[in-house]
């Protein structure tokens, strides 16, 4: 695993997961960036202008910040650009807050097939109960 | 700007993304794609020459709603519930819907959208649930995201509720 920084490294222990970190957001407490690294999708991560308010550049963020995250929250298979889904967890400690962007793109892919076969078919059989 | 996140929210096929993509796009495709997750979008509209960015969550539709997970809904200003009226179960999930936005952030603005109004001869209102909701809603609204009526008031309506009217 890359050399994350220590926070995160707790996190994912604390979490047991056993997947890296494709991108993170490190916040203060005025919602300033004070660290960033790595790729989400079309959006690089480490080359995002710092000055510009965080939820203009992750819209995604709107309404999340400020918030007390003494229990992380993960937001599950966000379609944030057109080709990839990310879980978004989202926690903090002494440090500042934190964003931390997890690639779920293959998974979500493989779900969106097997529920597509599944609610498709119950999509059918309401529309025959309901005579249509 | 001002920014404000609204989901939408309904069961499994009454047409959320089809809204969304009609919406931010100007597409309408008559495929059934469904939706993992979550898909986010952004909208910026004028409201009384104030610009305001929609966060559009588009949020999966499960025939389970249990499944939906609260953290969804965190930071939601407001939501778009849509029901389609050809298929009556559509009319409990709103309900179960709209009362877990109640027990998870307390009231909130919303639209109530009947959607699929170009099959309305196949539309069964459910009287006692459209009641409750069409009392609770900022407005219903009848649309069509295939023959795009009724779509652009929808957000136009959630938008409005955001910024004081200009006298």
């Amino acid at each position: 695993m890359k050399n994350f920084p220590d926070s995160i490294k707790k996190y994912l222990k604390k979490i047991d997961a056993d997947q890296s970190v494709d991108g993170y957001l490190c916040l203060n407490d005025e919602q300033k960036i004070v660290a960033n690294y790595g790729c989400i999708g079309v959006t690089n991560i480490n080359d995002i202008d710092c000055a510009i308010n965080v939820v203009q550049l992750f819209p995604v963020l709107e309404g999340l910040l400020p918030g007390n995250y003494a229990v992380p929250t993960v937001i599950n298979y966000a379609h944030i650009d057109p080709d990839h889904y990310f879980d978004i967890h989202l926690f903090h400690d002494k440090l500042g807050f934190w964003v931390l962007f997890i690639d779920k793109t293959s998974l979500a892919k493989k779900m969106q097939k097997e529920q597509q076969i599944r609610l498709t078919d119950d999509f059918k059989n309401d529309s025959c109960r309901s005579g249509n | 700007m001002i920014q404000k996140k609204i989901c939408m929210l309904g069961s499994f096929a009454v047409g959320k993304t089809s809204l969304v993509r009609r919406y931010v796009d100007s597409l309408f495709s008559e495929n059934y794609v469904t939706t993992i997750g979550v898909k986010i979008d952004k909208k910026v509209i004028s409201v009384n020459e104030t610009d305001l960015a929609l966060i559009l969550w588009d949020v999966y539709g499960e025939d389970n709603h249990k499944s939906v997970l609260p953290s969804y809904l965190r930071g939601m200003a407001a939501y778009i519930l849509v029901i389609d009226p050809s298929r009556p179960a559509t009319f409990e999930s709103a309900k179960y819907l709209h009362t877990l936005v109640l027990e998870t952030l307390g009231p909130k603005p919303f639209v109530l959208v009947l959607n699929k109004s170009d099959i309305k001869s196949d539309w069964e209102i459910n009287p006692t649930i459209f009641a409750k909701l069409n009392e609770a809603a900022l407005a219903t609204i009848e649309a069509s995201a295939k023959n795009d009526t009724g779509v652009d008031e929808v957000f136009q309506t959630i938008g409005n509720s955001f910024v004081p009217t200009v006298l």
